[in-house]
């Protein structure tokens, strides 16, 4: 089995019928995200604006992650973005259509974390 | 000596899923399995297909194991929570037989399907010395009808009528998409198995009711019933909780149904749509393709046997209103359904079980408690290992769920939560 790598757990979520694009959002850093081909997004410019203000958001989700902030949604037009915080300043962030069946793939994002999680912990 | 195992593959192609989960599971036995219960969720479908899933467990599975299983929305185990993937159980005891039951065209003639079912069962049992009797039951669940030119529709706005209810019945007993006649199957295996816990339902898709499948053996079916039948001289035990609960919105009646009672056609005379519309203070723009985000969190129940029935709405088709599963009584109620609900019925369950000391574990609960929760159900896991420990288990999300003690009348639920264990003598 090849090694798992924070990358290869985001292409093992893009291939989720109802995950369009993914990345693991880093504030300060370039975000770890498949290569853009891969997306299945109609409108590429919502991921490329949610890449660009990344380090906007992290700025609220910091004043809220001693609160316990773990996950944020918010919809979009017709889709809706799921953020999972990892830690203050990590996010595993997907967009999904509006019409997605969220507590399944709700599931499958944590399962996504959970994995993210244990990498850094190895790596670091 | 009992030995049971779990496996899970969450490879994406078929067989090479297959051929994990089954070796996956085996690597801890040190005897051949009995039986083989299998759970993978749908997306299989468009990765190699469920004959190729098959292909690759038996291709490591001997082929006299007897292996039973379907399609589920999702599935707990002792490795975690998933939407996506393939659980196994098997399991190994001297003093236990297996036979597996099968009953086909559940949609078209589910009464002659609880027989074929139930004769399966009971003639593989014949020679058995075992008193004690389990049966995972798994029947075809509902599909959404397909309609020509028109494709799958949960919301059709189009004249009412006797042609809607003639439509269902067609397409439910012809192409056998459309409503689950699996509690006329259940209610008629059930009292043919009187004397066995059961603990089962029906397989599911990912929510979206389009499809689902059964195995038996190396088949792969799709409008059908199959059941691992166990008898043993270990002791059973079933836990059992509704989770729905009452909004005190009762004055509701219907008064006009059709379809083997899944259409309901009026409430308190007056066109049903509308009728629960102004019951529940809704806008008619809520009901769209959107309806399960939004429905399932208000089933509607009726009372039986001092309990309450809940069931989900499936399509509203004109001023119809059309269910999964039969609406048996004429005196309705709006329940509602959330976390709390959830997680009430969920802890009285583990609790009534928190005494014994499992050698294996079944549950079922229902999809929409799924979708209620999302990531969640994580903490389900977490009491899911406490009560379980290091003893093998698998809990499964159904789109409805059938329970059975002996000697008591066979039990279809929706939004519920069950587990049934093995236990020592």
């Amino acid at each position: 089995m090849p090694e798992e790598t924070m990358l290869s757990v985001l292409e093992d979520l893009l291939r989720e019928e109802d995950v369009l694009a993914v990345m693991l959002a880093r504030k300060n850093e370039i975000s770890v995200t498949p290569a853009p081909d891969k997306f299945k997004l109609k409108d590429p410019s919502i991921f490329n604006l949610l890449q660009s203000t990344m380090d906007d958001f992290f700025v609220i989700i910091e004043k809220f992650s001693n609160q316990g902030l773990d996950r944020v949604y918010f919809e979009l037009g017709n889709y809706v973005v799921l953020f999972y915080l990892i830690a203050g300043d990590t996010a595993l962030v997907s967009i999904t259509p509006a019409f997605a069946n969220r507590g399944l793939l709700e599931v499958e994002m944590e399962n996504a974390r959970r994995r993210i999680k244990r990498l850094a912990q190895t790596s670091g | 000596m009992f030995e049971a195992s779990v496996g899970l593959s969450r490879s994406w192609e078929a067989f090479n899923a297959g051929e994990e989960v089954i070796l996956n599971t085996l690597e801890k036995m040190e005897n051949t399995p009995k039986f083989v219960l299998l759970f993978p969720t749908i997306h299989y479908k468009n990765y190699g297909g469920f004959q190729k899933l098959l292909d690759g467990v038996y291709s490591h599975l001997p082929s006299n194991v007897p292996l039973v299983g379907g399609t589920v929305g999702g599935f707990i185990n002792p490795y975690g929570c998933f939407t996506r993937g393939v659980t196994a159980l098997a399991a190994h005891y001297e003093n236990m037989d297996v036979s597996i039951g099968r009953g086909d065209d559940v949609k078209k003639n589910p009464k002659k399907a609880a027989e074929e079912f139930a004769k399966t069962v009971t003639d593989g049992l014949k020679n058995t010395h075992f008193d004690n009797r389990i049966l995972v039951s798994l029947v075809s669940g509902a599909k959404v009808f397909k309609i020509p030119f028109v494709g799958s529709k949960r919301i059709l706005n189009i004249p009412s009528g006797p042609h809607i209810p003639l439509f269902s019945k067609l397409s439910t007993m012809l192409s056998q998409y459309g409503v689950a006649r699996s509690v006329e199957f259940f209610n008629t295996a059930g009292n043919l198995l009187n004397d066995f816990y059961i603990v089962g339902g029906e397989t599911a898709d990912n929510n979206e009711v389009t499809e689902n499948f059964q195995f038996w053996g190396k088949e792969v079916l799709a409008n059908s019933a199959v059941g691992l039948a166990i008898t043993t001289n270990l002791t059973p035990k079933l836990a059992s909780a509704t989770d729905a609960l009452p909004t005190g919105i009762t004055d509701m009646c219907v008064t006009k149904k059709a379809c083997w009672d899944h259409i309901v056609c009026k409430i308190n005379n007056k066109p049903a749509k509308q009728e629960l519309m102004r019951i529940l203070n809704w806008p008619e723009t809520f009901i769209d393709e959107r309806l399960y985000r939004r429905i399932f969190f208000y089933p509607i129940g009726y009372k039986e046997n001092n309990s309450v029935r809940p069931h989900v709405i499936g399509a509203f088709y004109g001023d119809y209103i059309i269910f999964e599963y039969p609406i048996e009584s004429s005196s309705i109620e709006v329940l509602s359904y959330s976390g709390t609900a959830i997680n009430k019925s969920f802890e009285s369950v583990i609790q009534e079980l928190s005494k014994e000391k499992p050698l294996l574990g079944v549950g079922t609960a229902c999809i929409a408690s799924l979708e209620a929760i999302g990531s969640k159900v994580y903490l389900v896991w977490d009491k899911l290992k406490a009560l379980f420990g290091n003893t093998p288990f698998v809990f499964l999300y159904m789109a409805g769920e059938d329970i059975k003690f002996p000697s008591a009348p066979p039990t279809h639920l929706n939004y519920s939560f069950n587990i049934l264990t093995i236990n020592p003598r």
